[in-house]
């Protein structure tokens, strides 16, 4: 009878197991490191690129990226983030910073930031957040930058409302750049669309009663969705990275961005886990906002869809089929082996796919006067 | 009978899940781990164990179970928020003061006042611009409702221009 029958147990404990358990030094090494993980913990600096406020309307503000590398091309780019998180997560650090990628390409770059709705925000319904604000906004940016058009990317929810305001406005859209963006819920691979199914969860009694979507409930909802991977994976790697000081402050900054949730307004919220969600009334080209019907197809300019081929929130198959609703003749898409936020702050994706973009873009784009007729700056990647 | 049934199926899965797990993980021809257990193996295993765990949570979360569990947890604590509105609700109308209803039925009202008037003024705006596309001096035809005044914005009308 060999040695491991006779105690299994005894074995199980010999297997490799033993080389989790640290040692005293590597142990000693990270208590050493504790100050280092304070200090990029306390001095975690997220969204710093510098900029200013050109518009405000209510809670949002319009925010324009100042840069060092002159501006060549006229059609500004306004960047649309959703109403569950902060949008700085597209200029979360400076070398993780979508914001930035389209600076240095050379491009006029504004945000929208929908700032915190209050209490008494949670009147505000989509046709608001639409027809109202973004209207507003479009027309502000395209008057700052002395444009009638203007590009507009949309990141996740973002994008989905930004796809709705170009299928009512396509006049004021020049080129259009979806990323990661739920626009057909007919696939109900997602544990999103599983929770959101009306069997399970009645959201007339969720903003009946709390009004705005609470943060805390959106936010640890989000991290349900990967138990194992946001609840512990997380923290057993950040002890194995304890000396890393890079390492630490992408952990802070996305830690500061992951718990930095604000509440959704009610109305909002509601009409888009009933009309989007739970009756994907928007790829069927039924979705009203007040008087209007969103049809994508009246979207005809220029369309990149990105999609994440790791992302949990927004699966491809929810993305993917918006190329054959709209009416764009020049249309592309591009899936990256990324997660849902993966895509924007990822190394990879900073260094392989947001170039390509940039060249996308400028493809698209009216140049301005003084460097019309020049050849593209160097550094620009190959087309994709 | 019925406990002895909810035992097995709740403990299915998760049987599913150990046996899985362990099948991948035991070694079949080295039952003594050899002295020198890299840390790399350790790490295959962790990453095999998680990832076995991962799946497990996925398939559970999308179990009528835990749905029914969700459900039920979810009307619960929106039955006590209901409650404790209905109590301050009635807290603040004996103490003859604003409650949180009241406040919000004053900004609805407002909204809908907002909403009233500023669909007003796009319907204005429209016709404004139709006509001044089709009068004599067109210079600026074709602007429509793109050349929104700047008193348009509520932000701007706050501010007095």
């Amino acid at each position: 009878m060999s040695a491991a029958t006779q105690n299994p147990v005894g074995s199980m404990l010999q297997m490799p197991w033993a080389a989790s358990i640290p040692t005293y030094e590597e142990f000693q090494r990270k208590l050493a490191a504790m100050p280092k993980v304070m200090a990029a913990a306390t001095n975690v600096k997220v969204g710093a690129t510098p900029r200013e406020v050109i518009y405000r309307e209510d809670k949002l503000s319009v925010l324009h990226y100042e840069s060092d590398v002159p501006k060549q091309y006229r059609t500004p780019l306004l960047m649309v983030f959703a109403l569950v998180n902060r949008p700085y997560i597209l200029d979360l650090l400076p070398h993780k910073s979508v914001v930035q990628q389209f600076l240095r390409a050379g491009f006029d770059v504004y945000l929208v930031d929908w700032g915190i709705p209050s209490e008494h925000d949670r009147l505000l319904t989509l046709e608001n957040y639409i027809e109202r604000y973004m209207r507003n906004v479009v027309h502000h940016v395209c008057d700052h930058a002395g444009t009638t058009q203007t590009s507009l990317l949309g990141y996740c929810m973002g994008g989905t409302m930004s796809a709705m305001y170009t299928a009512l406005h396509p006049e004021k859209v020049k080129n259009f750049i979806l990323m990661a963006a739920p626009v057909d819920w007919s696939e109900r691979e997602s544990l999103l669309c599983v929770w959101t199914d009306p069997k399970w969860f009645d959201v007339d009694s969720v903003v009946d009663t709390f009004g705005n979507a609470p943060p805390e409930w959106l936010q640890g909802s989000f991290a349900v969705l990967k138990p194992v991977s946001n609840l512990i994976e997380k923290y057993m790697n950040l002890y194995d990275k304890l000396e890393d000081e890079d390492f630490l402050e992408t952990f802070f900054a996305m830690e500061t961005w992951v718990n930095d949730n604000i509440p959704v307004a009610g109305e909002t919220f509601r009409q888009f886990v009933k009309d989007c969600f739970q009756k994907n009334l928007l790829i069927q080209d039924k979705l009203r906002l007040g008087t209007k019907t969103v049809k994508l197809s009246n979207i005809t300019c220029p369309v990149l869809n990105l999609m994440a081929l790791a992302d949990h929130l927004v699966p491809c198959g929810q993305s993917a089929s918006f190329n054959d609703h709209v009416s764009s003749k020049d249309r592309r898409s591009i899936t990256f082996p990324a997660g849902h936020i993966g895509l924007s702050v990822g190394s990879k994706a900073q260094k392989d796919l947001w170039p390509k973009v940039c060249h996308w873009l400028a493809e698209r784009s009216e140049p301005l006067p003084s460097v019309a007729g020049k050849k593209a700056p160097a550094g620009q990647k190959r087309p994709i | 009978m019925g406990d002895n049934d909810h035992a097995s199926r709740t403990a299915d899965p998760f049987t599913q899940f150990w046996s899985d797990m362990m099948s991948r993980m035991a070694p079949p021809k080295a039952p003594e781990a050899p002295a020198d257990a890299s840390r790399d193996a350790a790490r295959h295993m962790q990453r095999i164990f998680f990832d076995a765990m991962a799946q497990y949570f996925d398939d559970f979360m999308r179990s009528e179970q835990f749905l029914r569990m969700m459900k039920e947890s979810m009307d619960r604590s929106l039955q006590l928020k209901q409650m404790v509105n209905q109590f301050l609700a009635q807290a603040h109308r004996q103490a003859q003061s604003a409650s949180t209803t009241d406040v919000d039925d004053l900004a609805g009202c407002l909204k809908s006042i907002e909403d009233r008037i500023l669909a007003r003024i796009d319907r204005l705006e429209d016709k404004v611009a139709a006509v001044e596309a089709s009068g004599p001096s067109s210079g600026r035809s074709g602007q429509g409702r793109e050349a929104r005044p700047a008193a348009r914005t509520k932000d701007d009308r706050q501010r007095g221009r």
